[in-house]
């Protein structure tokens, strides 16, 4: 009886977890996703300074949620966006407008994904 | 994590759906869901000792996650009879009175060979003097030669044994196992005068056990160990 206790309490605490994980990691990306789409836009229109603190909230949030992230994905994808970062952060300051947009877009797309991932779907699933 | 945790469900079930349909051949010493457990187990522990950059949860969640399912599952099995016919098959009688049953043969997918060398390995070279032999579950052959071909015990050849008592360890390497010393209702003292008696101490004591009888089995740790 006890190995059967154990074993539903083992299932329950992972299904909720699983369930923490998948919430969290939505929760997280899309506010870092929408600021960089923000950020793209203000580049585009050459406001500059949004596009600055836009991209340096999403920065932010990237790096303190960064461990939790750390510890749910591939390190991989990680790296990638954390250079990403780095050479949006290089467009910024030369103010190019096409290749900083460019890289705040892939940037967002990287981390949507990162996002999406997570989700429970067919998709994923398969 | 979470569709991890699903992934390692759906992968699990599968896996014990095959092998269940693979038969019992494959299966050697296990029912099927440990073999699963077996084969799943080295695999996901592997992958995240052999890539840094893959995350310790991504190989600890399905690890935990297969515990989980095969606790619940032995529990399950250990409480219906019909979960444990769908999880693990049921024994299948492939010789019955001397006669192979073709049949069964058939639908265990176990071939003549294979049922000869079976029956090899149980020291029997003659099907007819088989009176049963049942394929487990777990794949084992168990095979029941009738009673006139079977080595005449004890008891057939009217022969008055000895009692057999099992023996409790009282010192292993050297050391002392106090526990088992109440198990075997004994004290101290007394395994200090068993062992002066021989002529050494517990120290120098590789194995010494005592059962119910009052039989001892003592060996001596050699030189130099």
């Amino acid at each position: 009886m006890k190995r059967l206790w154990f074993g539903v309490a083992l299932m329950a605490v992972l299904l909720a977890l699983g369930i923490f994980e998948t919430m969290s990691m939505t929760k997280l990306t899309e506010p870092i996703s929408d600021s960089l789409s923000q950020a793209v836009k203000a580049a585009q229109t050459a406001e500059w300074s949004q596009a600055e603190q836009l991209t340096q909230k999403a920065e932010e949030k990237w790096k303190t949620n960064w461990d939790f992230f750390s510890s749910m994905n591939h390190h991989g994808p990680m790296e990638e966006i954390d250079s990403q970062f780095a050479r949006a952060e290089a467009l910024l300051e030369s103010r190019a407008s096409a290749e900083f947009a460019a890289c705040c877009a892939r940037l967002a797309e990287m981390i949507r994904a990162l996002g999406d991932a997570h989700v429970v779907n067919l998709r994923n699933l398969l | 994590m979470f569709l991890a945790y699903i992934r390692t469900i759906i992968l699990y079930l599968i896996l014990i759906l095959v092998i269940r349909l693979m038969g019992k051949r494959q299966i050697g010493q296990m029912e099927p869901s440990e073999f699963v457990v077996t084969m799943l187990v080295a695999n996901l522990a592997a992958i995240p000792i052999q890539d840094g950059s893959v995350p310790l949860l991504t190989g600890a969640v399905p690890l935990l996650t297969v515990l989980g399912l095969e606790l619940l599952l032995a529990a399950l099995s250990l409480r219906s009879i019909l979960f444990r016919r769908l999880l693990c098959g049921k024994p299948v009688i492939l010789i019955e009175n001397g006669r192979i049953l073709q049949e069964n043969l058939r639908k265990t997918r176990i071939t003549l060979d294979e049922l000869s060398g079976h029956l090899r390995e149980k020291d029997v070279l003659d099907p007819r003097a088989v009176q049963y032999a049942i394929l487990e579950t777990n794949g084992n052959l168990s095979v029941f030669p009738y009673p006139k071909e079977k080595p005449a015990s004890a008891k057939d050849a009217g022969i008055q044994t000895r009692k057999q008592f099992l023996p409790v360890t009282i010192v292993s390497d050297g050391k002392l196992l106090s526990s088992n010393l109440k198990l075997a209702g004994k004290d101290e003292n007394w395994v200090h005068k068993t062992l002066n008696a021989k002529g050494s101490t517990v120290s120098r004591t590789w194995l010494l056990t005592v059962d119910a009888g009052d039989q001892i089995i003592w060996y001596p740790r050699e030189a130099g160990k």
